[in-house]
């Protein structure tokens, strides 16, 4: 491709920033920025202390310009250049306690698993430039729609590397089992930020590439590909919903979760491409409530990260069985985990119904077959939501007997949650305001604007196949209460503080006979292990399927050996740590890809 | 009326209008079940009896947080809204606020609330009815909304309104009247009553998840149960076997079948030993599976 | 002393020689199948396991003798039953007078912790090698070094409550502590059961008990008369208390040699099956109602009604009886009140029938009940447990057929048993044997309807012989209650000591919660024993004058219960 421009003026010309870009753009910009006021004090515990701040920041800056950078190119080498910087620097700020020996082995892991992936998408992208001709993504659709018609097999290929690449990304089972590692090992800014948003990024490319890309250009190949993609959401779901339940540890069971949470979005991206041919307006409707889910999820899952961080700081465990009972010590904690627990259970008036709300329509409501198991198991996923939503507040809040003292966070930490909390009941309140502009986001006129049903209120949702008003609930809920008063009578005088009593003695501070991690013990036994079963242990199945389903063992196991042998000796071979080897392989991808310009220019 | 006023009065009604009526049923339940035992029983009016004395016993409170104490009316307040939702005598005004997805999602708010209280504190049988009642919930919740789905399917929308419409002009089909079984069947667990009643099991968790609330807290907390009970069977009655009737005839006619069904459920709930959760699990995954076949059925045009 | 139980006699105290060898000091044959070998001290567990393990007897208690009052020292009696030879026997251990103890047979017979530790805490005999030596019946508070049932000890002395308490076993790091009880909806009585839950499964458990321990022996022994300790006897329990003094004035008869006429003894076996069908009538309701199957439990109950009155009909009382006397029985059973009997019969056997079968045909219920609680015959064996426990594990053991007493020789009737081994099979045992106590009611009334009315009672002397002994088993609902008797010199016995069937019964639980048992399955395991354990652990005291409240701990109660005065308030909570 030869232009008259030069390649700096040429370079700022791929850049453009449209509606859907935005969606995920102005998530990430909060979300890094509400971390960033949360991190300061948080690093500041003893524990990173011998941990380098400037290589903090420096890392955080690059891993939240690459996420913009990557929802922001118009253009597939830059695509893969922000998604590079974004994956090296987030490895970075996973590994940023390096002296902890489990924390350097998840952020490998890590490391691999999405080097992995991202040479899927480098491929891709250099097989789409190879035979488009073009790197922008205004030729995209023409060379997907060239391919569909003439190597529809090549077309498939391109497809299934960009698959695992974003899957990879998403968190999506078994691709994203880097995430119950590396949440426990990041610091609770960084997992929120992972979690809220990096892993969204990834569900930016199915929508970008499948969506935008695929469905406008060969709908009947995004159709085809909606199935996989559908299915791996209900799997992930429903195997995250379940490990999540099992998990003792806070950031385990909220990793889990935002592999859960990943795959209901992934579900509604896939239902939206399979019915898109026949059922435009159900197509609609999922990729909306997906749309929604992946805003909502972002400032939720980041709220509770946070919220484990904090309880972390204070008690210095993520075990729930060491928390219990903080409600009264941590209030501004517990309010603002409230919030986010609620919504993450989904239960109306907060956020998450809405999405989950708008797929379930999608799915169940097409008549297909595929599409209506995809709804039963978001039913079972959502229920699973409200399992550990409920497990981890009242774990860490409520059970056992209550602490005493005074351990709220400092006031940067306390404040970030506050804003994170306003933002979800500001998402819960007015859904049709936020799905209105979500619609200018879905690419028309297949998806878009035009095909938005008029007549939805800022307050209210309804389309033809539903309706949800969460304020009018709120209000009728108020009344009754009122009522209920009324009808019971007023409170001749406050309730009186008892101790609770068991087997002829009161329980005092230092006996609690009630073990967070005892919640849903039948679940993991009765249900045969779930995701914790396939990754661990041999629960009722063949000795061949367990090793299959190990991803750890058969993939990451040997990949993070050879890798610790390469990094050991690399760093033999240059007397530094394993962090100069990243830096080293940062500058030499970023050789490449400048030399890849050049090339092209 | 015109669409606006109908649903501000309906919204100032309504609230009154279900919460006095799911007292009765208690009242009602346990009078069928002294009768199936060979006693004379309580009076109708016991369930109101037994909330009014509760409501003047001091409180005790074992757990002091605004959650713990918020839960008892967030249980009532959710299934109340619940109620408000369903169609009653073919009219809906408050259907823009709320579909049959919201009626279910607010029913499982008002036993997730039950949940949390139980979970507070330090009370081992509070903990483990908690850890039931959810348990539980994951079973039956996709089984009942499930059996509700396949008829939505079935009218193309959510919309109890539509639902009940749908159902009337094309009656029954073969998958909404296996969907029904599956529901009316489920609707035992769905309500905890004594098969079912895992979470509060005196026998073996002294009263489990409510073990630590007494006074007007256990008031509320029962309330919200009895609202339940009422507004689960209003919108199985609604949805499977609406009636052609409208205005106070179909709402007389509506809450007539709703008795029975009740009467019906307290029957089974009299003749059937509570069962263990892993013998809960293997009945409602049955049910579960009546369920997927009424899917079938549905997916086939059936 | 009839010849078969002359020859049968001979025979078990040929093999006990040779059994014993060189350990036996003495043997003696005081009443028809019953022998008392005396041996040394030391010898004493190689004598037990001899015993226990070489003749296959079934070990039925231990009981402790304070006999420094007749110039001689402490002694332990290892009480043992050969149940196919019907003979019983027991090993007479004699200890010093200033430092008893004697070696622990706990690691030989589990069964036999209760018994010793209660024979520790009562006589102040040490027992060497005791597994768990907690302290057992003493109440929290009792001084270490004072034993009540010692003859220095006056009944009414309260020593002061500074001593120490039993402390429980603590719960294994990251379980859940489930306290059932001391009050629980299930368990009638006082007792607590703490079990270790990792989420629904039980890691494990630890028991207490004795909260209403009501130092009746004591009583008995101290103050009391031969005949006034029938009323005791009878109020030990308040659903099968006839078992308790039928067994106690068999006790007494047997030690001062009394041949009781036919017709009594008809008639106490009347009484004995109208409380066995009552009572497993009654447990039946309990256990459904512990299922949540209330439904069961009130027509259960309903059905029982009649017999409730017929026995108040028959006897004046719905509940204790009180139709024994030494030497016989109080009262006669008229004509009328036969054709009551069997008319009664008539409709409880008809209702019960429907219910059974509807209780059986409930497959859900019987999967509840079905491998659960398993307790194996050789479990059965090890903790000493009798009644429907032991038959509902295929292990026929049955008083009314090994040791005869009253009129059982007569009656034609089947040792009911299930080799389940699990609850449901202590279920079917209990329906079956309600079913045989109504066939042996009809006999007992076609036995009395043939015999000449009156001669109720023997002749008895004005003096019962002195230092006299006297063990006794009979068949209760809830299995073999044991008394064993000693005359004293007066007018009243010198020991007497009870064991319930629930003494040993309770003990075998813990065996019964095998791993992996839940939460659901312990009120119903605990139940299928018919457990029989009253008292407050915790009180509120309102004044209402001064509207003051206090709420009462455990130790302020028992100060309260024991000075009846308020104790005064402690300011540390």
């Amino acid at each position: 491709m030869v232009t008259a421009l030069p390649p700096l003026a040429q370079l700022l010309a791929q850049w453009r920033l449209d509606a859907l870009g935005a969606a995920f753009a102005i998530p990430t910009v909060v979300l890094v920025v509400v971390a960033a006021v949360y991190a300061p004090p948080y690093l500041a515990q003893e524990r990173y202390r011998s941990e380098s701040p400037r290589r903090f920041w420096l890392a955080y800056a690059l891993f939240a310009a690459g996420m913009l950078a990557a929802v922001a190119a118009w253009d597939l080498l830059l695509f893969v250049a922000s998604w590079e910087v974004m994956t090296l620097a987030s490895y970075v700020l996973v590994a940023h306690e390096t002296s902890e020996a489990g924390a350097t082995r998840a952020a490998f892991k890590y490391f691999v698993m999405t080097h992995a992936a991202s040479a899927c998408l480098l491929l891709a992208v250099m097989l789409l430039w190879a035979e488009g001709g073009a790197l922008g993504f205004d030729g995209l659709r023409t060379t997907l729609a060239a391919l569909a018609a003439d190597r529809p097999l090549l077309l498939h290929v391109v497809l299934g590397l960009l698959f695992i690449a974003f899957a990879t990304k998403a968190g999506l089972y078994p691709l994203g089992d880097w995430l119950p590692d590396a949440h426990p090992a990041a610091p609770a800014p960084v997992s929120a930020v992972l979690s809220g948003i990096m892993v969204k990024i990834g569900l930016y490319g199915f929508v970008r590439f499948f969506v935008w890309g695929l469905a406008a250009a060969a709908p009947a190949v995004a159709a085809a590909w909606g199935y996989p993609l559908a299915a791996a959401g209900i799997v992930s779901a429903v195997l995250g919903g379940f490990a999540a339940c099992a998990a003792g540890d806070t950031k385990v069971l909220l990793a889990y979760s935002s592999i859960a949470q990943s795959g209901l979005i992934a579900l509604g991206i896939g239902a939206g491409l399979v019915l898109a041919p026949q059922h435009p307006a159900l197509a609609q409707l999922a990729l909306l409530g997906a749309l929604f889910h992946t805003v909502s999820d972002a400032a939720v899952k980041a709220l509770l990260f946070l919220v484990a961080g904090s309880l972390q700081y204070r008690t210095g465990s993520r075990r729930l069985d060491a928390m219990g009972g903080l409600f009264h010590a941590m209030p501004v904690t517990a309010w603002t985990a409230l919030a986010a627990c609620l919504a993450i259970a989904g239960f109306p008036p907060l956020t998450a119904f809405t999405g989950k709300w708008l797929m379930l329509q999608g799915t169940v409501l097409s008549g297909s077959a595929l599409l209506v198991g995809a709804g039963i198991a978001l039913l079972v996923a959502s229920v699973l939501s409200i399992l550990y939503a409920l497990k981890f507040f009242s774990g860490a809040f409520l059970a056992g007997p209550v602490r005493a003292g005074a351990l709220e966070v400092p006031a940067a930490m306390a404040g970030a949650q506050v804003a994170l909390a306003v933002i979800i009941l500001a998402l819960s309140v007015t859904p049709g305001l936020w799905l209105g502009l979500l619609s200018g986001a879905l690419p028309g006129p297949t998806f878009g604007a035009a095909a938005v049903p008029s007549g939805w209120g800022v307050f209210a949702v309804g389309p033809v196949t539903g309706s949800y008003a969460p304020l009018l609930l709120v209000v009728a809920g108020a009344w009754t209460c009122g009522l209920a008063m009324v009808a019971i009578g007023r409170r001749r005088k406050a309730p009186r503080a008892v101790r609770t009593w068991m087997g002829g003695s009161a329980l005092g501070a230092s006996l609690a006979p009630v073990s967070a991690s005892g919640f849903f013990v039948p679940m993991r036994e009765q249900m045969g292990g779930a995701y914790a079963g396939l990754r661990f242990h041999a629960v009722r199945m063949p000795a061949w399927v367990v090793p299959s389903v190990n991803v750890d063992r058969w993939v990451f196991g040997p990949a993070v050996r050879a890798g610790l042998g390469v990094g050991a000796a690399l760093q033999r071979m240059h007397t530094g740590t394993a962090h100069r080897y990243i830096i080293w392989q940062l500058l030499g991808a970023a050789a490449l890809i400048t030399l890849l310009f050049v090339v092209r220019a | 009326m015109s669409p606006a006023l109908g649903a501000v009065v309906w919204l100032l009604l309504g609230p009154a209008l279900v919460l006095a009526a799911g007292p009765w049923l208690d009242g009602f339940g346990r009078r069928v079940r002294a009768r199936l035992e060979s006693r004379r029983g309580p009076p109708m009016v016991q369930g109101y009896l037994d909330l009014a004395k509760l409501a003047t016993k001091e409180g005790l409170v074992a757990v002091t947080n605004p959650v713990t104490a918020a839960a008892p009316w967030v249980a009532l307040a959710a299934a109340v809204t619940a109620g408000v939702l369903v169609p009653l005598g073919g009219a809906t005004p408050l259907g823009f606020a709320g579909d049959m997805v919201v009626v279910l999602y607010l029913l499982g708010v008002s036993a997730a609330a039950v949940a949390l209280g139980g979970a507070s504190g330090a009370s081992a049988y509070g903990f483990l009815g908690a850890s039931r009642e959810l348990l539980l919930l994951l079973l039956v919740e996709p089984v009942v909304a499930g059996a509700f789905l396949v008829v939505g399917l079935q009218a193309g929308t959510f919309r109890l309104g539509g639902m009940a419409a749908w159902e009337l002009a094309h009656g029954p089909t073969v998958a909404s009247v296996l969907a029904g079984v599956a529901a009316g069947v489920a609707l035992l667990a769905y309500l905890g009553r004594v098969p079912f009643d895992l979470s509060e099991a005196e026998q073996e968790l002294t009263g489990g998840a409510l073990v630590e609330f007494g006074g007007r807290p256990l008031a509320l907390f029962r309330w919200a149960l009895f609202t339940r009970w009422l507004v689960a069977a209003w919108v199985v009655v609604e949805v499977f076997v609406p009636t052609p009737l409208r205005g106070p005839a179909g709402a007389a006619a509506s809450a007539g079948l709703v008795v029975v069904l009740f009467g019906v459920l307290s029957v089974l709930s009299t003749l059937i030993a509570r069962l263990r959760i892993d013998q809960a699990r293997v009945f409602l995954v049955q049910i579960g599976l009546l369920m997927l076949f009424a899917f079938t059925f549905a997916v086939m045009g059936a | 002393m009839t010849t078969m139980s002359i020859e049968r006699t001979d025979r078990v105290a040929g093999s006990l020689v040779s059994a014993l060898g060189e350990h036996l000091l003495h043997l003696d044959r005081p009443a028809p199948d019953r022998i008392y070998c005396d041996v040394a001290r030391d010898a004493s567990v190689a004598a037990v396991k001899a015993l226990f393990e070489g003749l296959k007897a079934r070990y039925v208690i231990s009981v402790g003798l304070d006999r420094r009052g007749e110039g001689a020292g402490f002694e332990v009696l290892h009480c043992f039953a050969m149940d196919e030879e019907h003979v019983r026997c027991a090993l007479r251990v004699a200890l010093s007078p200033e430092h008893p103890s004697i070696p622990s047979i706990t690691p030989v017979i589990p069964g036999a912790s209760w018994a010793e530790l209660e024979i520790r805490d009562l006589f102040g005999i040490g027992i060497e090698g005791h597994p768990d030596p907690r302290r057992l019946v003493l109440p929290d508070g009792f001084p270490d070094d004072v034993h009540p049932l010692r003859k220095d000890f006056p009944y009414d002395a309260k020593p002061p409550l500074d001593g120490p308490s039993r402390p429980f076993t603590p719960a294994p790091p990251g379980t859940t502590e489930v306290r059932l009880g001391p009050f629980f909806p299930v368990l009638e009585e006082p007792s607590q059961w703490r079990l270790f839950v990792d989420g629904e499964r039980i890691v494990g458990t630890d028991y207490r008990g004795f909260y209403s321990h009501r130092a009746i022996e004591k009583l008995a022994e101290a103050k009391l008369s031969y005949n006034q300790v029938i009323s005791l006897a009878e109020r030990i329990c308040g659903i099968c208390g006839c078992v308790h003094s039928t067994s106690y004035v068999q006790a007494v008869e047997e030690a001062a040699g009394l041949a009781v006429p036919r017709r009594a003894r008809v008639i106490r076996s009347l009484v004995l099956e109208l409380e066995r069908l009552q009572s497993h009538l009654l447990w039946l309701g309990i256990a459904c109602h512990i299922l949540g199957f209330d439904f069961v439990f009130q027509q259960s109950w309903r059905v029982r009604e009649p017999l409730m009155t017929l026995a108040e009909a028959l006897t004046g009382s719905r509940k204790h009886f009180q139709v024994n006397v030494v030497g016989g029985v109080t009262f006669d059973v008229t004509a009328a009140g036969q054709e009551r009997i069997l008319e009664t019969l008539t409709g409880v056997e008809r209702e019960t029938s429907a219910l059974v079968k509807a209780l059986e045909g409930d497959q859900a219920l019987v999967q509840r009940l079905q491998h659960v609680g398993m307790f194996t015959p050789e479990e059965v064996r090890l903790s000493g447990a009798v009644g429907p426990t032991a038959r509902g594990s295929g292990v026929p053991v049955d008083a009314r057929k090994d040791h005869p007493y009253a009129a059982y020789d007569e009656l034609d009737f089947q040792v009911v048993t299930h080799d389940g081994c699990d609850n449901w099979g202590r279920t079917v045992v209990r329906i079956g044997e309600a079913f045989e106590s109504a066939k042996m009611l009809r006999q007992c009334v076609a036995l009395l309807r043939e015999m000449p009315e009156g001669g109720l009672v023997a002749d008895v002397p004005d003096r019962l012989p002195p230092f006299r002994e006297g063990m006794h088993g009979v068949e209760a609902p809830r299995g073999e209650v044991f008394h064993y008797v000693r005359t004293g010199s007066g007018n009243g016995p010198d020991r007497w000591r009870v064991r319930a069937p629930s003494y040993q019964n309770i003990q075998a639980v813990p065996t019964m919660l095998k791993p992996g048992t839940t939460v659901a399955d312990v009120p119903i395991t605990l139940g299928s024993v018919d457990p029989c354990f009253s008292c407050t652990e915790r009180m509120e005291v309102l004044d209402l004058g001064a509207r003051t409240r206090r709420v009462l701990d455990a130790g302020e109660i028992r100060e309260l219960a024991r000075s009846g005065r308020m104790p005064p308030e402690r300011s540390a909570r």
